[in-house]
């Protein structure tokens, strides 16, 4: 099995280099930096992700993502780099797809594009995010990026994003472009992944085994209508606790990857875990 | 003097990683990149001085992509961005990738800032042509917000934004190095406004006008209540002559960015050591 990190880095916790270095040492297959921009001081969504509907107080201080994993790709040479997960609504499209290509090409290929819509609606406005329509909005920001990454002089015309004839580049090295894996709860989701994305990234917590075993079923269903290859498809869990018997449980149902999100720890007690996590998993 | 070197980042002429460590092992202080996210294919702007823009510069890298692989290929050189077109992107993610790079770098981020001459690809990105060095102004100001400790709000003419956090703030006090293009008597004037240095060309400055601006930022500098010995010059350019060097350094520039000349990946490389060889 294949299993990442995600390190939310703050000033103070592990820096993205160390952690990297380690990681690719021990044999971690990838790396995973998630994405807040900025975070409102009066905010009134609730926080979807645990039970007591309070956000991390480390939610509020972390790194940019690009900048975060290009730090791990200068100090590493195999390891995956993943977003978990750009926001993608939030940023002018354009200047996304040069980053992720320009990401691509610094590593040699090995970034995982991990993306969603958002879920903190103040956060969005800050940003100028369609929020209602926030899907429809991601859907062609990606489709914006795909004709910078895919044409030689590059032209969109969305609901959203108006590109004249221009020059995108680099290119990413993985053509046409990095693995595009979309965050958010299944019913949406799969309707997405089929029609412009390479994967699914469900929540550990809040997906059960059978339901990755139904999913996939179901993608490679309408990947073959779609004419395309569903051998591609990518179900990357993230959030899984670093035990055998759970993970054994999602290899079980077919996942193709682990992610373990760290706790926002010092760089000793981040090493320490890390190689304990490995010594009991692979 | 302190040497640095500007690189073209069209992916055919440079692997970050290598370059990177070659130039921070050769004793550069510093490594500089430029910064054109889209280039428009049809565009009639000047690039200025009768000169053609070259063809290869409309191909290249992200700018803190690429500074952040260097940041993670080395150790100690200094990286800048040569310069950054700030009004071109949103400043709110321009200060959280400004304050990550000098995170992840250790402090090493050199803050090379402009505002385009390239009218078509500003207009794209939403620039307001005519007024761009305003609103770059007003955009510096807005990121200097979320630098500062703690939340805050900000209520500009371009931008305005509530009361957010916006951490990591930048490993240097109150921000990286913020240093401005341009020859003009405007350009030293927002050096001493907002920014911590003056990057004037080689090609647009001789000895005698490099010393007449240094006098007046230190003129400013005083009027305004800062202390002239935070600011300091760097000349973009120039022949690469140890007499050029020479002069330049008995007026008071004080870092020369020396521009690599354009090849494939192995010229780079060989330019670079060429350049250490003649200038360090």
């Amino acid at each position: 099995m294949r299993y990442g990190l995600a390190l939310f880095m703050t000033a103070y916790s592990i820096d993205m280099k160390t952690l990297a270095q380690r990681a690719e040492a021990l044999g971690y297959e990838s790396l995973w930096a998630p994405d807040h921009p900025v975070i409102p001081v009066a905010f009134t969504t609730p926080y979807p992700w645990n039970e007591s509907r309070t956000l991390p107080e480390y939610y509020k201080h972390i790194v940019d993502p690009f900048v975060a994993l290009a730090t791990a790709a200068g100090a590493t040479q195999r390891l995956k780099l993943g977003t978990s997960v750009v926001l993608v609504p939030e940023r002018n499209p354009i200047l996304t797809a040069i980053e992720v290509a320009t990401l691509d090409a610094v590593s040699g290929g090995r970034f995982l594009f991990g993306i969603g819509a958002g879920w903190l609606r103040e956060e969005g406005d800050v940003f100028g995010v369609d929020w209602k329509r926030r899907w429809k909005q991601t859907r062609d920001f990606i489709m914006a990026m795909r004709a910078c990454w895919e044409q030689d002089v590059s032209e969109y015309q969305g609901d959203y994003v108006t590109m004249p004839p221009l020059y995108a580049y680099p290119k990413p090295v993985q053509q046409p472009h990095p693995p595009i894996l979309i965050a958010g709860e299944l019913k949406g989701a799969l309707a997405r992944i089929a029609e412009y994305g390479d994967g699914w990234v469900p929540r550990a917590n809040l997906v059960t085994p059978r339901e990755i075993e139904e999913t996939r079923q179901a993608l490679e269903r309408r990947f073959r209508e779609a004419g395309r290859d569903p051998s591609r498809i990518d179900i990357t869990l993230y959030g899984s606790r670093p035990r055998k018997a759970d993970c054994q449980s999602w290899i079980d149902a077919g996942v193709d990857r682990i992610v373990i999100q760290l706790p926002v720890r010092d760089e000793a007690e981040s090493l320490d875990r890390i190689a304990r996590y490995a010594a009991e998993l692979f | 003097m302190k040497v640095g070197l500007w690189i073209s980042t069209n992916i055919a002429a440079v692997d970050m990683k290598p370059v990177a460590r070659e130039v921070e092992a050769l004793g550069f202080d510093s490594l500089w990149v430029p910064d054109h996210p889209a280039f428009p294919r049809h565009f009639t702007s000047d690039y200025g001085g009768g000169r053609t823009f070259p063809e290869h510069n409309k191909q290249l890298l992200d700018p803190f992509v690429a500074l952040a692989t260097a940041a993670g290929a080395t150790d100690s050189l200094l990286l800048g961005t040569g310069v950054l077109l700030v009004p071109e992107r949103n400043p709110i993610l321009t200060a959280k990738a400004v304050a990550s790079l000098d995170q992840v770098s250790g402090g090493r981020f050199l803050f090379g800032i402009g505002a385009g001459w390239l009218r078509e690809e500003g207009e794209l990105l939403g620039v307001d042509w005519a007024r761009r060095w305003t609103q770059t102004g007003d955009f510096m100001r807005a990121m200097q917000a979320l630098w500062a400790p703690g939340t805050n709000a900000y209520e500009g003419r371009y931008i305005s934004f509530p009361e957010l956090y916006c951490d990591p703030k930048p490993v240097r006090v109150r921000r990286p190095p913020v240093i401005i293009g341009g020859e003009a008597a405007r350009a030293v004037e927002r050096v001493v406004d907002y920014g911590d240095g003056w990057l004037p060309r080689y090609v647009l400055s001789t000895p005698e006008q490099i010393e007449a601006g240094i006098r007046r930022l230190e003129t400013l500098c005083r009027e305004r209540g800062r202390d002239p010995a935070e600011i300091e010059t760097s000349l973009f350019d120039c022949d690469g002559t140890r007499e050029t060097y020479r002069r330049y350094g008995d007026v008071g520039v004080q870092r020369i960015v020396q521009l690599v000349p354009y090849g494939n990946r192995e010229e780079t490389l060989a330019h670079i050591r060429r350049l250490a060889d003649a200038v360090l």
